[in-house]
């Protein structure tokens, strides 16, 4: 059964000038009543500023008791990777081996550049960085000292508590481009774009599972998921506008800029229903949704959704 | 009246094999529930390794409503500042303000240069690394653009959610020696040591005060906190024995050094009464207990000591 995520509006809320997470976490409680399956935050320090999703999902970890938590997406180039692991590995431990940890490399724009030199992390190779950074954590959390000596040096390192769950949380990528699926296959545990179309998703997927198996692994095993964004509302220009609105207003640039290279929907319940599950036709087994504000209704429609489709 | 804390053992379970955080958590809402002030957590990566302080005092302000959490404490130049003014604001939005951040330098062993190398940080001028990362999270923590050109490099930076209370959470510095003290009355807004004696205490917190006069800050607005470690147990053999093996555990050391260095009691629940009491007594407004030994019946005991002293 295909599962169903919720992405908590950390951004927005700090867009709109409300800082306090007592509303967030209540979203998270009623999100994981209204049986969503997973329970998502987004990064960025200084670029789009918000909440600090590990520190926010352990929160969320702790007021939870089933759904998976997760990163959408955390960049973890802009970390040091042991203090990475370290922070990791406690939240794995708050939520009972729940985490999932979405990664991504950030876009390139000043205000991301800017974002790399605040943090002290070059800007260059940072796709190289995010995959030593990753070996790393996984060595990391494996228990044992570890000896490195790359872009970073560990001398029998240990760190803290292992993660709940051996080996560590599932590292989902959320590459979109030719090179990002293979980099997926090769090396990560899930797949997690959120610019592919439900035409677009099998083929994409494909290669995806073809790089795994030519990197030796279990192309089964690679989780096929799906970031999506959405304005319900059976007023379809209403919907659109207030998708337009969102995406403008989040992004700060014209909304079909971003309409092309993220895929979003605005229409009716129906509609909604009939284009996720066209996602989970395509091979998707865990699609996460954002919703274009009016979060206590849409968390309602979407959870009537996952009946209708039989996903519960 | 004075406050009384409690150390989660985070260390402890981890060298014990024990990584699960449900346990921890179970002690924070008991030390809540028997009426603890605050609660606290320790910091080390890889020198002395235990949970992730500020990730397991996000989940504790989440299963808490009362308590004030803190670091004790946590060793800032370890971190890149714009993260941890990040990081912290998030943790004092969730905890609604409750949040006490208690810093240091760590000691200068082979383990904590190890541990400044794999966070890529120069062990050298530590201090003023510490001391320029609070100015530069206090300055973030305004929620205003910040440009700074130092150690770091921020052009108009904002971090997410500002701290809940304006202007971010009380910083305690745990530096004990004379140098230590007058960076606490200049620039921090609590002492938080671990080495006083009480008939020591007065004298050294009189440093702290005259410091922040000299700096023309309020001497009286800084906190006077102090870490100490017991055993209560009647009987005073034992007590000093489990004191003794607790030590030598955590910090691989012979026991007398680190009571040389850290006030620590083991004896009995009569005498820790006195003990905490005598700290109140030297001006201290706030005292944190890390125990060694069983914590459940110590957690019941201190609670039944701070209702003894009036607190």
């Amino acid at each position: 059964m295909p599962k169903l995520g919720y992405l908590l509006p950390t951004r927005e809320r700090v867009m709109e000038g409300h800082h306090e997470t007592g509303p967030l976490l209540k979203l998270a409680e009623t999100a994981e009543r209204l049986g969503y399956d997973s329970i998502w935050v987004g990064d960025s320090v200084t670029a789009r500023p918000r909440h600090d999703p590990l520190t926010l999902l352990a929160a969320v970890a702790a007021r939870t008791r089933r759904a998976e938590l997760g990163t959408a997406v955390l960049l973890p180039a802009l970390r040091n990777p042991v203090l990475l692991a370290h922070q990791v590995a406690t939240l794995d431990r708050i939520a009972e081996g729940r985490l999932i940890l979405g990664i991504g490399i950030a876009a390139d724009m000043p205000a991301i550049r800017r974002e790399f030199e605040a943090m002290g992390v070059p800007f260059d190779k940072r796709v190289g960085r995010m995959n030593e950074a990753m070996r790393l954590c996984k060595a990391l959390w494996t228990g044992q000292p570890v000896d490195w000596s790359k872009l970073w040096t560990v001398k029998q390192g240990t760190v803290g508590p292992t993660p709940h769950r051996p080996g560590g949380p599932p590292i989902w990528f959320g590459g979109g481009l030719p090179a990002g699926r293979e980099r997926t296959g090769r090396l990560y545990d899930g797949w997690f774009p959120n610019l592919p179309t439900p035409e677009e998703y099998p083929a994409q997927i494909a290669e995806v599972r073809a790089a795994a198996k030519a990197a030796g692994r279990d192309p089964q095993a690679i989780t096929g998921a799906i970031y999506l964004t959405l304005a319900i509302d059976d007023d379809a220009r209403r919907a659109d506008d207030k998708i337009n609105d969102y995406l403008a207003n989040y992004y700060g640039v014209p909304a079909a800029g971003m309409r092309a290279r993220q895929r979003s929907y605005a229409g009716s319940a129906e509609g909604a229903k009939a284009w996720i599950k066209s996602y989970a036709d395509a091979g998707a087994t865990h699609v996460m949704l954002r919703f274009a504000g009016d979060h206590e209704r849409h968390l309602e429609l979407g959870s009537r959704i996952k009946r209708d489709l039989g996903w519960s | 009246m004075p406050k009384l804390g409690y150390l989660l053992p985070t260390r402890e379970r981890v060298m014990e094999g024990q990584g699960e955080t449900g346990p921890l958590l179970a002690l924070a809402e008991k030390a809540e529930g028997l009426g603890f002030d605050s609660i606290w957590v320790g910091d080390s990566v890889t020198a002395k390794p235990r949970h992730d302080p500020l990730t397991l005092l996000a989940a504790v302000a989440g299963r808490t409503k009362k308590a004030e959490l803190g670091t004790a404490v946590l060793l800032p130049a370890l971190r890149n500042p714009v993260l941890l003014a990040h990081q912290v604001a998030t943790l004092d939005q969730l905890c609604e303000g409750r949040l006490i951040l208690g810093i240091g330098i760590a000691a200068d062993t082979p383990a904590v240069r190890r541990d400044f190398e794999a966070t890529g940080v120069p062990f050298d001028k530590r201090v003023a690394r510490m001391n320029e990362a609070m100015l530069l999270c206090r300055a973030l923590w305004t929620g205003q653009p910040v440009d700074w050109t130092g150690l770091w490099t921020v052009k108009q930076g904002t971090v997410g959610p500002t701290p809940h209370r304006p202007g971010g959470p009380p910083i305690w510095y745990g530096g004990f020696q004379p140098a230590g003290r007058a960076r606490t009355g200049r620039l921090y807004d609590g002492w938080f040591p671990s080495q006083p004696k009480p008939e020591e205490y007065a004298a050294q917190l009189k440093d702290v005060r005259s410091a922040a006069r000299t700096a023309g800050r309020d001497p009286a607005a800084i906190a006077a906190a102090m870490y100490v470690t017991l055993v209560i147990d009647d009987d005073p053999a034992r007590a000093d024995a489990t004191m003794n093996d607790y030590l030598v555990r955590y910090y691989r050391m012979p026991a007398a050094e680190t009571r040389d260095r850290e006030r620590c009691f083991a004896g009995t629940e009569a005498g820790a009464a006195a003990w905490i009491k005598s700290y109140a007594d030297a001006g201290a407004s706030h005292i944190m207990l890390r125990f060694a030994g069983d914590i459940e019946r110590q957690l019941d005991i201190a609670a039944r000591i701070k209702r003894a002293l009036g607190w």
